[in-house]
């Protein structure tokens, strides 16, 4: 057996951090005053993980804080398992925030380890989690190199047996009762632990301990209960902020509208009905009923709906939680087929992703982004976000990673169009490009550099 | 007729030379182009490898604007071995919805043919657009199966300059730039005869011609000079 522990440690952080924040933001357990988890703004800050409130607060005065709660990071959880389900079936699930996944059984339909894991990989960096993982052949022995952060994907047993006994006993679920114990006798480390017989250990220990060491050894491992996922819809989310404006409840509602979209196209089912709830803090919750037509299933058609609700409603007061559960499923009918597709096609795609990423490295898989810069080359300091500048008039289909001379005679039809930017940064550019056409009809993008003459850049597919 | 010939008749891929293949069971996509349109019984086929052989950079992705970009499918659309660096720009000013595309690069032509075999085997791809110098028979009767069973489009782009050898493709396309704009060659398709010179009208670069006007209205020396020019 193959197993893979992922500890995530900051699920309330990632829940909340859908925006770029401009103060750090920290997650504190007011019982036990201590900082829980903390962005890498407030890392930057000095802050700590495990830090007192008082001395974060000293070291940083701008401190957005979060209060922990443990079953909420359970319902992240939960969510998160729901969306890996669609990878694969054998999942348990280990509140707060753990998650352990048996690998070998999806080997063959994955062809390999590599693909398997590049498609989890991929979907949890789609879904913005930050977690530490390790692997073993039972549960526990992953969930030890997971806590030492190990973060290696470990597949032979001889590596997993090495790597394990190179891991402090700290790492282990042993309580201090039994370390001590073990201490004893001169048992300090793994290695000695692991080396012993169970029969020499069954002499002098408790059961609880022989029973762990045995599932530590992949001997005997310890039963499991597998994930299945729930009858119904229904999510809870607190906003890291208070909302006072509809608009701004638009990005958490798009992530939940999302997870209810997996949660359908999981169970094949479609709804035509949802149910938004918005909590305030002292008022009375807001329900909201989205009723369409017909039942859907696509997150665009949700969406637009939902969206079209949230803007004609008066906030009494700003908006703290957002529940979104769904109505009756239905089976979706013959008519529209295009759902089945559309479901196959999803797990299809990460299928193919992972592979192609496995074979080619994942540096040749690419997906063009916009930037929002004008020059026609990646600007290395990667601006790729989503803001959108003014298009330019005419935009070449491809263009050359790097510009070469113009050798063909052409006839200019369009420009001169002059680029002078990026004197901030290494690249600077100050080009006149224009469209030109060759003999044989190829439009090509050329440009005039001052001084070095005529140069190709790209064509006009 | 008798018998046998009636059920011959009968299959999807037979068809009567004069009469041409009976197009009314499958769907073809519309390119846009009347004349071509036509001429291709309809439209594109919608799967299988179609072959188009032209100069890089004389509009040929420009021209199949309304096959490549299909708004309601959110099948992936890829682009294996690309002569340059795929513009996102340019693929939304095509109305491409960016999240469904990919750009693969890989490091040799084996590479390229077995990324471009996994994607049409996958049935995660409604179009793959694969550019290769001198395909041979062999590997594009792979391609054409992969691509024919899982009803996807595969497009491959091909350099005038390499030499032309025959293939098992649904369509041979070849495209030639003329005065007007573009003239395309069908030189091979399935169920229908090859026909040449077929005017195709596209304007996919912006041009002078606004500046030309203007300058032409202002003063009578200018608009000799645009003609010189």
């Amino acid at each position: 057996m193959l197993w893979l522990y992922l500890d995530f440690y900051q699920l309330t952080l990632d829940a909340a951090l859908h925006q770029p924040l401009q103060t750090p933001m920290i997650v504190y357990h007011p019982a036990d005053n201590r900082i829980m988890q903390c962005c890498q703004q407030a890392q930057a800050a000095g802050i700590e993980v495990g830090m007192g409130m008082a001395q974060a607060a000293s070291l940083s005065p701008s401190l957005k804080v979060l209060n922990y709660h443990s079953d909420m990071e359970a319902q992240q959880l939960s969510a998160i398992a729901h969306q890996l389900y669609q990878i694969v079936s054998d999942i348990v699930l280990l509140p707060p925030a753990h998650l352990a996944i048996r690998l070998d059984s999806h080997l063959r339909y994955y062809n390999g380890l590599t693909p398997l894991w590049l498609t989890l990989k991929n979907e949890l960096q789609r879904a913005g989690r930050h977690y530490h993982y390790g692997s073993g052949w039972s549960v526990e022995s992953a969930k030890v190199l997971a806590r030492a952060r190990c973060n290696r994907l470990l597949a032979a047993p001889a590596a997993i047996r090495q790597q394990l006994q190179n891991t402090a006993i700290e790492h282990t679920d042993l309580t201090d009762k039994q370390k001590q114990a073990l201490n004893r006798v001169g048992i300090r480390n793994l290695k000695t632990l692991l080396n012993l017989p169970a029969t020499e250990l069954g002499k002098r220990f408790h059961n609880d301990l022989i029973r762990y060491v045995c599932a530590l050894n992949g001997s005997k491992p310890s039963p499991v209960t597998f994930f299945r996922p729930a009858e119904n819809f229904h999510r809870h989310q607190e906003l890291s902020y208070e909302a006072d404006k509809t608009a701004q409840l638009i990005p958490w509602l798009h992530s939940l509208l999302n997870e209810l979209m997996i949660f359908l196209r999981l169970r094949n089912t479609c709804t035509a009905h949802v149910y938004l709830t918005l909590h305030f803090r002292d008022e009375a919750p807001l329900k909201l009923d989205v009723r369409a037509a017909t039942a859907m299933a696509h997150q665009k058609e949700w969406q637009a709906l939902v969206e079209l609700k949230i803007e004609q409603i008066v906030l009494p007061a700003p908006v703290v939680a957002i529940a979104l559960a769904s109505g009756t499923l239905e089976e979706p009918n013959g008519q529209s087929n295009d759902f089945f597709e559309d479901r196959f096609e999803y797990f299809n795609q990460m299928q193919l992703i992972g592979r192609l990423q496995a074979r080619l490295g994942a540096e040749r898989v690419l997906q063009p982004q916009e930037q929002n810069d004008y020059r026609y080359e990646p600007v290395p300091r990667a601006v790729a976000n989503n803001v959108s500048i003014p298009a330019l008039p005419g935009y070449p289909a491809l263009c050359s990673p790097i510009p070469f001379p113009l050798a063909q005679p052409c006839r200019i039809t369009y420009g001169p169009l002059r680029l002078h930017t990026g004197w901030w940064d290494e690249q600077p550019v100050c080009r006149d490009y224009y469209i030109a056409v060759t003999e044989t009809g190829q439009y090509l993008q050329i440009f005039k550099d001052p001084g070095q003459g005529w140069f190709v850049h790209g064509w006009y597919c | 007729m008798n018998d046998a010939e009636f059920s011959l008749l009968q299959l999807p891929g037979i068809w009567r030379a004069k009469e041409g293949l009976n197009v009314s069971g499958c769907t073809r996509q519309e390119t846009g182009h009347r004349e071509l349109d036509k001429a291709l019984n309809g439209g594109f086929p919608p799967s299988g490898l179609v072959r188009i052989r032209s100069h890089l950079g004389i509009g040929e992705l420009s021209l199949l604007q309304s096959i490549i970009c299909q708004p309601k499918s959110q099948k992936l659309l890829v682009f294996v071995a690309a002569p340059g660096l795929v513009q996102a720009p340019w693929l939304k000013q095509l109305g491409v919805d960016l999240p469904q595309v990919y750009v693969i690069q890989p490091p040799n032509d084996n590479e390229a043919l077995w990324a471009t075999e996994q994607c049409l085997k996958s049935g995660a791809c409604r179009m793959v657009v694969l550019w290769q110098t001198a395909l041979q028979p062999k590997p594009a009767r792979r391609l054409q199966v992969a691509a024919t069973h899982n009803h996807t489009l595969c497009l491959l782009m091909e350099s005038l300059q390499s030499s032309r050898l025959s293939l098992p493709v649904t369509l041979d396309l070849a495209l030639h730039p003329s005065e007007q704009s573009l003239y395309a060659d069908i030189l091979k398709q399935q169920g229908g005869w090859p026909r040449e010179n077929i005017p195709v009208r596209l304007q996919h670069t912006p041009d002078n011609s606004a500046i030309m006007k203007a300058m032409a209205a202002a003063s009578p020396i200018y608009s000799g000079s645009s003609q010189a020019g």
